[in-house]
């Protein structure tokens, strides 16, 4: 469970990214966040994961205070980051032994997960050599693979599928129903409205660092009637 | 004519970094220019002197012209070894091949482009050594008006030559071995191979000093002569330029002129064959794309502890990175093979330093003293020229966030970062103290003492350098070689390093008994190390809270 209330950020004193944002996230759910660039969602996720402090505002990852218990509350969570181009000198197996080790997983589970994930995004034959050589679709596939290694009961994803060939995205989005089956939550930012459409069991929608929207897709729609998520999305957006 | 000059000067602000220059740019990037005027001055200088008392010998016995000779030999050679360098950066590994192929451009367009952009760096590049040749030339010989026409032109074109020898040689390796293709085999070549060449040139100067003037004379016309002969095999137009330069023939120097324009068009027919087909998919780094034995994979996902894995994944991205190789680690090993070149060289021919040596009772309390000075000097300086801790956060990058989101103190990152700067400093201290102990004959008690005094020292220098990187990273860069070699903050432990050092020598004088002066160090030492360990704990969150 997320529970974000009255978050807010400002950079350099002057520009404010986030504005007393709240959200609660129930396990279950798989919530797509959807807003245009420079809406807030990097911001809002950086937060969440400890890599920026709010000004003001808290945030509890299964009930564990970011700010007050760090290392607790980074336990709870693995994230993909939009940029995929982390250490590109380990090879594969390295970067997955080192997260491995980092989230103290055991070796029968660390081999397991391995395995199964390698195979899962065909990796198998990528993982001796070094990430520098890999794709960028690749670096994100291990990038992945290096969060579902610690199996994670909170998954944070900054525009996980770019990059992903449609094999790779579809086991990617096959995963994320499983692991929202199971209990875990699952929370991406995405430009993609079609993912948000078919994946999420609820939509946030931000503009200049305020939530416009939260709520169902079935919701969003309510009184949109025949207009496509898209232009609900623009119709949204542009009234902030 | 357009679309080339266009490219060439695109090509050319890119590769010098010149497109930035509209930016605000700090006080230290505007004095950059005149630091590396005045650091070369002596340098320049020291070339001039050398004609010059070459000149003395040479102009008596009216062999003169045999200056001009070497010069434009040493010029060619140097050319030449810097070209094996510069072509695959520039014509292979500069990334911007396969854009410049989609735009409507002639094949020849670009490889002239990329031809001319050499050829200005290498104009760069020699320049050190023709000024101060030539001026002293022409200070002492006061040549004919002529001589300086020809020279001009001869200077202009006879780069090209030793230039385009060199590109065709890289072009053929890389079309003939696709291993070749990488950055990573190349930059690991390029800067060890310049390392070595910096050595030789270390040892080569220390070995010259002695010389007397009749072996100065052979020497210098031998060595014309040998190093022309076989320079006139492999750069066919090096006798007539010189020829050209020396009589002030013009036949000579269309000679020379024609020898150049075959070279170019040679190159341009060549790299019409084998360039594009290979230039294009360079990669990276080497990659074979086969499973793991399972051997190896049950040996590669064993656990450990999160500090020592932390550790080692900063060890193996440092050998791993050519310019962190080469920077933080080569440094600590080669540091002590050019002391011992120049103190060998040195003591080679001073039978009284030898003497001296042998003279030192290493055993006698007031000698010991100095040992462990020595110990933790070299502790302090080893620890400060590998510059690990103190480029460990701003080596991150942008990547930096990576250390706020996982689930690891940051005490513990650091510390991490720090072990890995004291590991290679453990090395550098050992290969400094093993050798230079047993060639002054040093007992096995004081060597260890002194190693412990190191240890110590570097300690306190390694965490000074973590408490700097954390206080002021250097986060925001493209290329890898920024943080470590573009860095402010490695002043921040070379120079206290360098004054603690020397202060070190100064205070055993202080003390009326030595073993006092060694309490004293190991005490001193030690406080100061538990002081950093302290700062560096409280220092961790709020840098990375700013961070």
């Amino acid at each position: 469970m997320i529970e974000i209330k009255s978050v807010s950020k400002t950079y350099s004193g002057k520009v404010k990214a986030v504005n007393d944002l709240s959200l609660i996230i129930q396990p279950g759910e798989i919530i797509g966040f959807i807003g245009p660039n420079g809406a807030g969602k990097t911001t809002t996720i950086k937060m969440m994961t400890g890599i920026l402090r709010p000004d003001s505002g808290t945030i509890t990852l299964n009930g564990i205070n970011i700010q007050e218990r760090p290392l607790e509350a980074k336990r709870q969570f693995g994230y993909v980051s939009d940029n995929p181009d982390l250490f590109l000198r380990l090879k594969g197996i390295e970067y997955l032994n080192f997260m491995a080790d980092i989230y103290d997983v055991p070796v029968a589970d660390r081999r397991v997960r391995i395995d199964k994930f390698a195979a899962m995004f065909e990796m198998t034959s990528a993982l001796s050599d070094k990430i520098l050589s890999y794709s960028h679709g690749m670096r994100q596939k291990i990038i992945l693979m290096g969060v579902l290694i610690h199996d994670p009961s909170i998954w944070i994803l900054d525009e996980p599928l770019t990059g992903l060939d449609p094999q790779s995205a579809f086991s990617l989005k096959e995963i994320m129903k499983v692991q929202a089956s199971l209990g875990k939550t699952v929370f991406f930012s995405t430009h993609v409205l079609e993912v948000a459409e078919k994946l999420c069991t609820k939509v946030a929608i931000i503009n200049k660092g305020q939530i416009l929207f939260y709520g169902t897709l079935e919701e969003l729609k309510k009184g949109n009637a025949g207009k496509s998520l898209e232009d609900i999305f623009l119709e949204v957006t542009s009234h902030a | 004519m357009r679309s080339f000059w266009a490219l060439f000067v695109a090509t050319l602000k890119n590769t010098l970094s010149l497109v930035e220059s509209s930016k605000k740019k700090s006080i230290w990037t505007r004095l950059l220019p005149a630091f590396l005027v005045v650091a070369f001055i002596p340098t320049l200088f020291s070339f001039y002197a050398l004609a010059e008392e070459a000149l003395k010998l040479l102009i008596p016995i009216q062999q003169s012209g045999v200056i001009l000779g070497l010069m434009l030999t040493a010029m060619s050679l140097m050319i030449f070894f810097l070209a094996i360098f510069l072509i695959p950066a520039v014509f292979y590994f500069s990334k911007d091949v396969e854009i410049l192929l989609s735009l409507p451009l002639k094949a020849h367009t670009i490889v002239a482009a990329k031809l001319g952009v050499s050829l200005i760096y290498e104009y760069l590049s020699v320049i050190m050594i023709g000024f101060p040749i030539l001026a002293a030339y022409i200070i002492n010989v006061r040549p004919e008006p002529m001589f300086y026409v020809i020279t001009l032109v001869v200077l202009i074109f006879a780069p090209l030559i030793p230039l385009i020898l060199a590109g065709l040689i890289v072009m053929v390796v890389m079309a003939v071995i696709p291993k070749a293709r990488n950055r990573d085999l190349f930059n690991y070549l390029s800067g060890f191979v310049a390392l070595a060449f910096a050595i030789g040139i270390n040892a080569a100067i220390g070995s010259i000093v002695t010389i007397d003037s009749q072996s100065m004379i052979d020497m210098l016309v031998k060595g014309n002569n040998s190093l022309t002969s076989i320079f006139g095999y492999l750069i066919p137009s090096i006798p007539f330029a010189i020829k050209a330069m020396v009589e002030l023939s013009i036949v000579n120097l269309g000679i020379t002129l024609l020898i150049a324009a075959g070279f170019v068009g040679v190159f341009l027919v060549v790299s019409d064959l084998v360039y594009f087909s290979t230039a294009v998919g360079v990669n990276e780094t080497g990659a074979s794309r086969k499973a793991l034995k399972s051997k190896d994979y049950a040996k590669m996902t064993l656990s450990s502890n999160p500090v020592i894995t932390y550790t080692i994944k900063e060890l193996k991205i440092m050998i791993r990175t050519p310019i962190y190789l080469l920077n933080n680690i080569a440094t600590v090993f080669l540091m002590p093979i050019i002391m011992m070149i120049s103190i060998l060289g040195g003591v080679g021919s001073q039978d009284e330093v030898i003497v001296m040596i042998n003279s030192i009772p290493w055993d006698d309390p007031d000698v010991l003293a100095y040992v462990l000075a020595a110990g933790a000097a070299i502790g302090l300086f080893m620890s400060a020229i590998n510059m690990i801790t103190v480029s460990a956060i701003s080596r991150e990058g942008a990547h930096v966030y990576f250390m706020k989101y996982i689930p690891m103190s940051y005490f513990n990152q650091i510390q991490a970062k720090v072990y890995s700067g004291l590991i290679i400093s453990f090395f550098g201290i050992l290969f400094m103290l093993i050798p230079f102990g047993v060639l002054l004959g040093i007992p096995p008690f004081s060597l260890f003492l002194a190693f412990l005094a190191a240890i110590l020292s570097g300690l306190l220098i390694n965490y000074i350098g973590i408490i700097v990187d954390m206080i002021h990273p250097k986060l925001v860069w493209e290329q890898e070689a920024v943080p470590v070699k573009q860095n402010i903050n490695s002043a921040f432990t070379l120079i206290p390093a360098m004054g603690l050092g020397a202060g070190l020598f100064f205070s055993v004088g202080w003390f009326d008994q030595p073993m006092w002066f060694a309490f004293t160090l190991f005490i001193t030492f030690f406080i100061l190390d538990v002081f950093a360990i302290i700062i560096a704990k409280k220092t961790c969150k709020v840098a990375f809270d700013q961070m």
